[in-house]
């Protein structure tokens, strides 16, 4: 409470805007800390709490989730908080439990047709949007399509919540059946095993980069990447004929570019260029290929994961009574989904839908700045949809004075770290805010927003605990990594040390020896795509990022959850 | 599946319980995690089955034990049964290749040890763990008596008490294989047992060992009166002491073990040390987390002649299942369908 009267959220005012009410209202807020630290852009917070609460409660109610109607989403300065809207009459509860055991049985069984309708709803929207020429329609044309992709943004929300509850619900459900059984958990190596050895869509774009990179190679362009900075690369390749062909072959960059290029670096924040627009950081990857050299051990890798992922489900199914193996097959296969699912679904559900978005605001945002209404064409992320659409049909409003005014307040926000983890009346009382939030058996929210308890393990003598996330020990020197900007700096060999990591970031994962975070659990990015890569993860450490350095020589163990720096040298 | 007969301890783990048996796979991986377990080599459950083809001895036990079917859990029936089993196993020779690999094994290993024949002990190790269902053979020496002790062995699989309770749970169609761990034999001055839990209290923080001069398999079968302990896992204090009256021990004899009167001045004074009660405690919780905080039940062995802390050994650790709150059923009722059952399951452990 008086942590909301010392900063009221003032400047940018929208009816998610946390307000004294929404704490009367709801017990405790939890900070969304898996993806709004560092806090974000006017436009994409709104536009994050808007799409979350729609798809959230929307999923929550198609579905029938029988303890509670979803998840509500608030803003306070850039940053997203959550919490369940609980169902405690039993009788609603009873009810929807028969839609909700509906659901279930149908998911497990029709998987493979629902998701493929999904894709195929998302695919023709997106197509049919990227076929529009933002830059030269007219103008009520462009606010038609800013409204439209706008608007299907909350359809993706929607979908992708209906997927994440049905897919983690039975990811959670047979983690609990292997330790009520088993003993084991999400953080046992033997449930690691378990859980690789599949692909996923965004691996076809790190094997698609780096055949570009071996192509590079073979048309001799080697020294056009090695001698130019990243965005010099281009127009250096664009004078050769066999760097023209490189660009523009089948296969080549401009069709990777528009199969994957569709993807935004800083999370799915509106604020930085997505690839298909500023192509560099994939022509930095390749550059850091280049450096390494090699082959693409992804899929070499892949075949001894797979024959060990086998014998670890034998291991498992055996431990079961041959009378039950049948559905604790069809489970676990469920839950295998989960890894891939989470990862893929960003290529499907937020990267293209946020790319697409912020291509329509920002040729609305060069239409105001070719009036003088905003300085740049940029400063679109620091205005709400309403406030573009009506500047935009009839230009007129000033709005410099405006942006300078949010701009200067998101600058001031962006520093007011660490924001609280949790808000509102059980805000002093954790144990009492997790059972609330427990109580709505939203397993999305358990496996992002909190993870599991960590514990101290003296007898190791470590340095830092974490918990492990994917199996095996490495050494090698600390990358701190804070932002996508400093994804270039990566030399392979290192252990990447991050809070989080992002999907974009996946190219950079065949350099990398380890991986360090401070947040995460097992459906984390960076631990799904580090089991892929067979390279150790720890995740949950908490201060990684603040207690290493640059450089340190440091041993990560992602069998036991332990991280110790070594001695130089 | 695999077919080595022979693999070494430090180069296994727990997902390897395909290969070796519980036992041995969980053995290998608190090696493997830096714990001090004893050195040696197991007979995969390859060599089991290897056994059981060239000798052609799986037709004759398939023999009798089909009829013991009718009568599930009939333990005078599988007695009868067990005696002949015994006698068919016994008679078998070894086959060659699997003998061949196992002396030069053992040679191998007391090389390591420094000695010309080291003694060992000779564990089975199943694919699940049967507490107390299989044999040990102690302080085995020369390669006669180490396969004798293999075969024996791999003939515990067939028990009556073994029989008995495969039969009861329809598993005699199958003859489960069953591998076999050939360690250092630890000369233990104390040993016992220590389970990771008070789990009549349902206290989690505490440990609770149980321990008696000699070698463990005084406690391990109940026949003395051992000391009891109960120590904090927090602040390793310990908490309660309770000193039996012990009056006999099992030692180690020329060849076996043999149990022996308790010297008087003995049978009422601690058998372990408070640091040795302490440290055993340490390497306990770093056994029980590494298996995810599920409760151990773990079988120690201080050696008589080694300083402190080298002297104190992990024979064996198993998850405690028997005492531990039982189990939630999750058995598939045959009228329903797979996903139909999932889906109720799901919606009981989660939503009820």
């Amino acid at each position: 409470m008086k942590w909301l009267a010392e900063w009221k959220p003032r400047q940018v005012n929208h009816s998610l805007v946390m307000s004294e009410q929404d704490l009367e209202d709801y017990p405790c807020w939890y900070l969304d800390e898996a993806h709004s630290i560092p806090p974000w852009t006017p436009l994409f917070a709104w536009s994050w709490v808007h799409g979350n609460r729609y798809g959230d409660l929307w999923a929550a109610e198609s579905i029938g989730l029988p303890r509670c109607h979803g998840t509500d989403w608030r803003e306070i300065d850039g940053c997203a908080y959550v919490s369940p809207a609980l169902i405690t009459d039993e009788q609603e509860a009873r009810q929807r439990e028969a839609r909700f055991r509906e659901h279930l049985q149908l998911f497990i069984q029709d998987y493979d047709r629902i998701w493929q309708n999904v894709v195929q709803e998302l695919t023709t929207h997106y197509n049919e949007f990227k076929a529009f020429d933002v830059d030269n329609s007219l103008t009520y044309k462009l606010y038609d399509h800013l409204a439209q992709v706008f608007n299907f943004n909350l359809r993706v929300w929607a979908l992708h919540s209906l997927m994440m509850y049905s897919v983690y619900e039975l990811y959670s459900f047979f983690e609990e059946l292997c330790r009520e059984q088993l003993g084991i958990d999400d953080t046992s190596p033997q449930w690691h095993r378990l859980m690789r050895g599949f692909d996923n869509k965004i691996f076809e774009a790190d094997r698609w980069l780096w055949r570009l990179y071996q192509r590079a190679v073979e048309l001799g362009l080697d020294s056009v990447f090695k001698n130019n900075p990243d965005e010099q690369v281009l127009p250096a390749l664009e004078e050769t004929e066999a760097g023209r062909r490189w660009h523009d072959e089948p296969q080549g960059f401009r069709e990777f570019l528009q199969e994957h290029g569709w993807r935004l670096p800083r999370m799915v924040e509106f604020n930085c260029k997505a690839w298909i627009e500023d192509p560099s950081p994939a022509i930095s990857f390749i550059k850091q290929y280049l450096a390494k050299g090699g082959n693409f051990e992804l899929d070499a890798r892949r075949k001894r994961l797979i024959k060990e992922r086998e014998e670890a489900e034998r291991e498992v199914l055996s431990r079961f009574p041959q009378s039950e193996q049948g559905w604790v097959t069809m489970l676990m296969k469920a839950a295998q989904r989960a890894g891939s699912f989470s990862e893929e679904h960003t290529f499907y559900f937020e990267q293209t839908s946020h790319s697409l978005m912020r291509r329509a605001a920002l040729a609305c945002g060069k239409r105001m700045a070719d009036r003088n209404l905003i300085e740049d064409s940029e400063d679109f992320v620091y205005l709400l949809p309403n406030e573009i659409k009506k500047n935009l049909i009839p230009l007129r409003s000033d709005y410099r004075g405006l942006v300078s005014k949010r701009k200067k307040y998101y600058h001031q926000y962006c520093q007011r770290l660490p924001r609280p983890a949790l808000i509102g009346k059980l805000a002093n009382d954790s144990e009492a805010a997790m059972k609330h939030m427990m109580a709505s058996g939203d397993k999305v929210m358990a496996k992002i927003t909190v993870g599991r308890v960590v514990r101290a393990r003296p007898e190791l003598k470590a340095d830092l605990y974490g918990n492990p996330a994917s199996p095996g020990v490495a050494t090698g020197p600390a990358r701190i990594i804070l932002s996508e900007t400093d994804i270039v700096k990566i030399k392979p060999g290192e252990v990447l040390v991050a809070i989080t990591t992002y999907p974009s970031w996946t190219p950079v994962f065949p350099l990398l020896k380890g991986i360090i975070l401070d947040r995460g659990a097992s459906l984390s990015h960076a631990a799904i795509v580090g089991r892929e890569y067979n390279i150790p993860v720890v995740v949950q450490t908490g201060e990684a990022t603040g207690k290493l350095e640059n450089g340190q020589r440091i041993k990560v163990d992602g069998t036991k959850g332990a991280v110790w720096i070594l001695p130089n040298g | 599946m695999d077919s080595r007969v022979i693999f070494w301890l430090n180069e296994l783990g727990r997902e390897d319980v395909l290969r070796v048996g519980q036992k041995c796979a969980f053995l290998a991986e608190m090696a493997q995690i830096g714990l001090p377990v004893p050195p040696g080599f197991v007979l995969s459950l390859s060599a089991f089955d290897s056994f059981m083809e060239t000798t052609s001895v799986r037709e004759e036990i398939s023999g009798y034990l089909s009829k013991l079917k009718e009568k599930p859990g009939d333990l005078q029936l599988a007695e009868a049964a067990s005696r002949r089993i015994y006698r068919a196993i016994r008679k078998r020779e070894v086959p060659q290749e699997i003998r061949r690999q196992v002396e030069a094994s053992y040679q191998k290993l007391s090389q390591q040890l420094g000695a010309d024949e080291a003694p060992v002990s000779v564990r089975s190790s199943g694919r699940q763990s049967h507490p107390g269902l299989f044999d040990t053979y102690l302080n085995i020496k020369g390669n006669r008596a180490l396969l004798r002790s293999i075969k024996y062995c791999w003939a515990s699989m067939f028990s009556p008490r073994a029989i008995a309770t495969l039969t009861r749970k329809g598993l005699a169609a199958q003859i489960e294989p069953i591998a076999v761990g050939v360690q250092k034999m630890i000369h233990a001055r104390s040993a016992g047992v220590l389970f990771t839990a008070d789990l009549i209290g349902n206290d989690p923080s505490l440990a609770i060992i149980e321990a008696n001069w000699g070698l463990g398999e005084g406690v391990v079968q109940a026949q003395v009166n051992p000391d009891k302990f109960v120590v904090s896992k927090e602040t390793l204090s310990v908490k309660e002491k309770h000193i039996g009256q012990k009056t006999c021990q099992v030692v180690a004899i020329e060849q076996g073990t043999r149990v022996e009167a308790v010297p008087e001045e003995k049978q009422a004074i601690p058998c372990l040390s408070d640091e040795e009660l302490t440290h055993l405690v340490k390497l306990a919780k770093q056994v029980e987390l590494h298996y995810g905080g599920i409760p151990q039940d773990i079988e120690w062995a201080v050696d008589a002649e080694l300083p402190f802390p080298e002297n104190i050994f992990l024979i064996q650790t198993r998850p405690v299942v028997a005492s531990s709150p039982p189990k939630r059923k999750f058995n598939k009722p045959p009228d329903k369908g797979d996903a139909e059952h999932i889906a109720d399951l799901l919606i009981e452990r989660f939503y009820h």
